[in-house]
Order: structure tokens, then C-alpha cells, then sequence
């Protein structure tokens, strides 16, 4: 099974939009997973039919046992993430800003504090409208842990591909270059990197492919919004040639992204012949480099 | 006054519409702008600056003095996040899982283990105008996102005026950490699908933090009014209608200002200014 992750740095480059058709492509011969647990949009795209549905219980939280404390304050003091304060006459704690480090719990004397698991999320196993495989996440609302539901997600995703026999996993990756960017470069054997030609996307493009260098993947490049400004365009395509990121697609800015996503359709599915023959290109082309691999 | 612009979904125009507002705001006020997101930092490139000053963001890891170490396992089993490993005559501190909790520190029974440090970025504040502009910038390969937005707050503190910040996106910690202080949050959507479902998310988030806030609606399209129904259903105030127009989106492309590069959105965004102002005249005038 190969590992496909569709990822951008900057946000809103066209890269939910480009995964989703991606997998349309693809057909059965690929799960899709959406690791952007923290705001997923694939779903809505796929409108998917539920068959697994999980709750993710992650990390913990500090809870204070009023009848024991003794108030004497170690726990206001010692957290380091000021997630202890004090309201009224008694001492609170804040659970969208406990680490569940537990240092409160271990060092309060009157054994006052219990650690308490946290329901961060759920998963789900589904078939999208086009009955193919779908695996995709909801985190809590403010919780913590992302990066260990995108890791959840890319397990069960990897599992299930490997039990049906599917030879491909596609993940639409989280933005940015953080932690459940990290955890979703776990196994992965080819980024597609989708920026925008714009000053923010030759930007965040330069980091995220640090980032890619540092976890030593293969990855190529599709330059989206093409035509928006084409000094940076050119500074894109020179950068991924020094940095050697193949760039396998331009697409031009396009009402059709947004046409698309205004009726819930994917790419595939509109009129735009122009587009549908670049996104079956990619998939062609992401498919013969990773058969050669 | 502290507001925070922030969007749930990535690439709606958060960027755009902390840099604009703040450069129409420093034409009368004092203001600072924080770029808080900390793993992709893009308010620098809007901006000329007149000399910046970098200083490297730190955390405390352990470092554990091991003639002193008994190799007891309190370290390792104190750690609720595996950064630290007891075999029978060493330990192994792993810092890229470190969340600089202290526990271990704490909780050694020799005393044997002090403070280090791991760099997980760095702040730069930069002048532009009567604009301070302080951004983080996330280390490559570093997990530490949060304790970065925190820390790139603090940097600097105004006295007086406005300070502005660019939250990251999404709706989690990373997230909370940018606005949990803010007194106004702006939130900045686009009237797509994807749009709608994640100023949901973030209409949740705020609620649950009783934060007081308002809505952008960037890239409006006529016939589309699927965020201002949303909003009217919600009792949430539309703040501001930025069109979808394709100079506004070229000008942003080439990291510039429209505020100030093209005049009627620049006085779309005086106009946002002055509500602003009116929600909590007192502290921002």
C-alpha cells in the first residue's frame, strides 16, 4: 500500500478541494483518510454513510475533590500552564488550559486532585457517496491531542487499506507544520504539496518542505491559483527545481473551486474539462512514480 | 484593547483582514500586531520594516545529572507524555515529546535532575510606521505550537492602543491559547461549504470561552448569502462584506495592502475600524 498525503502549509490553497477529487479519481483503488481533524471538510464533500463510529478518549484533565482540599495553593503555584486559578473562595482549574501534565495531582498533599480521561473527539470508518472507504475524525470542540487523532485516523485508515487490499491511501493533511502536521508524515511515501502562487504560499512552501526534508519523504509540487501573480509563480517553480520538487501541475485560478464547493460537488464532478484533465493527470502521474518506487 | 482574528478554516482571509485593519489603525493609534500563526507567519511579507530584532524562543527540558541519579523510574512514571525512559543505570530524555511540565523536576527524589533548554523558535518584532509588529516562528520539525503563541504574545506589551492578533487556524489548543485573552474576536469567513461548517466550529469554541465577537464575510458573492443567514439565525452581527474580486485577491497575491492600494477597500476596512471603536469605545480611543 502506498501513503499519498495531500498537504499545503498556508490554508485554503485548494488542497481539501484537490485531495477530494484525488479520491474520486482513484475510485476503489484508494482509501481516503482526512487527518485536518480540527476542521474537517472532506465530509462534506463526501457525505459519508457512517459503518464504524468511535469515541476518542485522549489525554487527561485535572479534576479538584472540594471535600478534600485543604487550599493550601501547590496546585495555582506549580502549574506551568496556568490552568489553576482562583475564583471566588476556591481553587478552579481551566480544562481548556490543563496539559494534563498531572504535576498538580502527584505534588497536592491531600490527594485532592484526580486525573480524569477526556472524550477529545470521535472517528469514524465510512463509505463515501461513491461507496469507496472513508475514514475521517471530529476533534472536541478546544481540545487538545490533535496530533494523536490524526495519527488514529492514519492507523485505522492504513489498516483497513492493508485488510481490503486497496494498494493506495490518499490523506488530506493538516495545514501548517505543527504537530498533527508531524503525526501525519507517519508512514507517508509521497507528498503532494499544494500552494498557491501567491508571496503567503511561496512562503509557507519554503517551510513546509523543510519540514519534508526532515522526515526525508518524496514529494512533488501543484502550484494552484497559478495566474495570480506570476512573479511568484516563477519564484515557485525556481525554488522546487533547486529544493528538487517536481512541479506536476499548474492549475489556473478558477471559479470552479468555489462553484464546486458551493453545491457540496467535488472538482470531478463539474463541467470544467480543463480542470478534470489536470487532476487525472496528477493521479496518473502520482501513480506511475510510485509504482517505480 | 486585544482583538483577535481568527477562522476556523485556513486561507479564508484572516491574514488579509489582521494586516489591513491593522495598518488603517495605525494611521491614528498606537498598534501591535501579533502573528500567532506561529507554524505558517505570513504578516512580515506585508509589511516594509525599518530593522527587526530576533530572539530565540526557548522551553525548560530535564537534564538529569546521573551521579546523582538513583534510576528509581519516579522521572518516567511521573511523565504523562513519554519524553523520559529509566533503564537500570541511565535515562534516556526524549525533548521533541517534552511538554515542559516540570513533573520530573519536581518529583525526583535525588534532586537530579535540573533545567535545560530546547529551542522550539524564535520572536521578531519589527517597526513599521507606528505599527510593532511581533511574530512567532515555529521552529522546523518542532511540535511546540502552543507554548509558542503564548510566548510571542508576551513579547511585547502596549500600554495603550490597539493590539491585534492573527490567530492560527483550526479550533484547537493552539487556537484557544490565541484568543483566550482577547476581548473581540473577529472571525473570517467565506461563504462556501467548507466556510460555513468551520465558523461554526469556531462560533462553538467562542461560546464556550464567552468571548464576545463578529463575523467578516471575505470573498462575498452575489446570490450566496448563506453566512449572513447563518448569522442572522444565530443572532451573530455581520461586521464586514469584503467582495470577491479578483484585484483584491491579485494585490493580496503580490503581499500587498489593499487597505492602501485600493481605495474603496480601504474604506471598508475604516469603516470596520470605527465599529470596532464603538463596541468598546473606552478602551480603544
Amino acid at each position: 500500500m502506498k501513503d499519498i498525503a495531500v498537504m499545503s502549509g498556508k490554508g485554503g490553497t485548494g488542497k481539501t478541494s484537490i485531495a477530494a477529487a484525488l479520491g474520486v479519481v482513484a475510485g476503489a483503488n484508494a482509501v481516503t483518510a482526512d487527518c485536518d481533524v480540527d476542521a474537517a471538510n472532506l465530509h462534506l464533500l463526501y457525505d459519508p454513510e457512517h459503518q464504524e463510529h468511535h469515541d476518542f478518549w485522549s489525554g487527561k484533565t485535572a479534576v479538584i475533590d472540594y471535600d478534600a482540599c485543604t487550599g493550601c495553593g501547590i496546585c495555582h503555584e506549580k502549574c506551568r500552564f496556568g490552568a489553576i486559578s482562583i475564583e471566588d473562595t476556591r481553587y478552579v482549574v481551566d480544562p481548556l488550559g490543563c496539559e494534563g501534565c498531572a504535576v498538580c495531582h502527584h505534588l497536592c498533599a491531600a490527594g485532592a486532585i484526580e486525573m480524569q480521561d477526556v472524550l477529545a473527539g470521535e472517528w469514524f470508518v465510512s463509505r463515501n457517496r461513491f461507496g469507496h472507504w472513508f475514514v475521517h475524525a471530529r476533534l472536541g470542540i478546544g481540545q487538545e491531542n490533535s496530533g494523536k487523532l490524526v495519527s488514529k485516523v492514519k492507523a485505522e485508515a492504513r489498516s483497513l487499506a492493508e485488510r481490503e487490499q486497496i494498494p493506495y491511501l490518499i490523506v488530506d493533511g493538516p495545514p501548517g507544520i505543527g504537530c498533527p502536521v508531524i503525526s501525519s508524515f507517519s508512514g507517508v511515501d509521497h507528498v503532494l504539496v499544494v500552494t498557491e502562487a501567491t508571496q503567503s504560499g511561496l512562503h509557507d512552501l519554503r517551510r513546509l518542505v523543510d519540514l519534508i526534508d526532515f522526515f526525508k519523504a518524496r514529494a512533488s509540487c501543484v502550484i494552484n491559483k497559478a495566474d495570480l501573480n506570476d512573479g511568484a509563480r516563477d519564484d515557485i517553480e525556481r525554488f522546487c527545481e533547486a529544493r528538487g520538487v517536481e512541479v506536476i501541475s499548474t492549475i489556473p485560478y478558477s471559479e470552479t473551486f468555489l462553484d464546486a464547493l458551493q453545491d457540496g460537488r467535488t472538482i470531478m464532478e463539474t463541467d470544467d474539462v480543463l480542470i478534470k484533465k489536470k487532476i487525472n493527470d496528477i493521479w496518473n502521474h502520482l501513480e506511475r512514480t510510485e509504482m517505480m518506487s | 484593547m486585544k482583538i483577535a482574528v481568527a477562522s476556523g478554516k485556513g486561507g479564508t482571509g484572516k491574514t488579509m483582514v489582521s494586516t489591513n485593519l491593522a495598518y488603517v489603525a495605525s494611521r491614528t493609534s498606537e498598534v501591535a500586531l501579533y502573528d500567532l500563526d506561529v507554524e505558517e507567519p505570513n504578516c512580515r511579507l506585508f509589511f516594509e520594516s525599518d530593522g527587526e530584532a530576533e530572539e530565540l524562543v526557548k522551553l525548560m527540558i530535564p537534564v538529569v545529572d546521573k551521579d546523582r541519579c538513583g534510576f528509581c523510574g519516579v522521572c518516567a512514571d511521573v511523565c504523562e507524555y513519554n519524553a523520559m525512559v529509566t533503564l537500570p543505570a541511565d535515562v534516556l530524555v526524549f525533548p521533541e515529546l517534552c511538554h515542559s511540565c516540570y513533573g520530573c523536576l519536581e518529583m525526583c527524589p535525588e534532586g537530579a535532575i535540573s533545567e535545560g533548554f530546547k529551542k522550539i523558535g524564535s520572536t521578531v518584532v519589527s517597526r513599521s510606521g507606528a505599527l510593532t509588529l511581533v511574530s512567532g516562528e515555529l521552529a522546523i520539525g518542532q511540535p511546540a505550537t502552543t507554548a509558542l503563541v503564548g510566548m510571542t504574545k508576551n513579547r511585547v506589551h502596549l500600554a495603550a492602543g490597539i493590539q491585534l492578533y492573527d490567530a492560527p487556524p483550526g479550533t484547537s489548543c493552539p487556537v484557544i491559547e490565541a484568543v483566550r485573552d482577547a476581548d473581540y474576536v473577529v472571525l473570517v469567513s467565506e461563504p462556501t461549504r467548507f466556510g460555513l461548517h468551520d465558523l461554526d466550529l469556531m462560533v462553538q469554541t467562542l461560546r464556550r470561552l464567552g468571548k464576545p465577537y463578529g463575523v467578516v464575510i471575505n470573498k462575498a458573492r452575489d446570490g450566496d448569502y448563506r453566512i449572513e443567514e447563518y448569522c442572522r439565525d444565530n443572532a451573530i452581527e455581520v461586521i464586514l462584506r469584503i467582495p470577491w474580486r479578483m484585484d483584491i485577491a491579485r494585490d493580496c497575491a503580490r503581499g500587498r495592502l489593499v487597505a492602501e492600494t485600493i481605495p474603496d477597500v480601504g474604506a471598508l476596512f475604516e469603516t470596520m475600524l470605527e465599529t470596532l471603536r464603538s463596541r468598546s469605545p473606552e478602551v480603544i480611543a
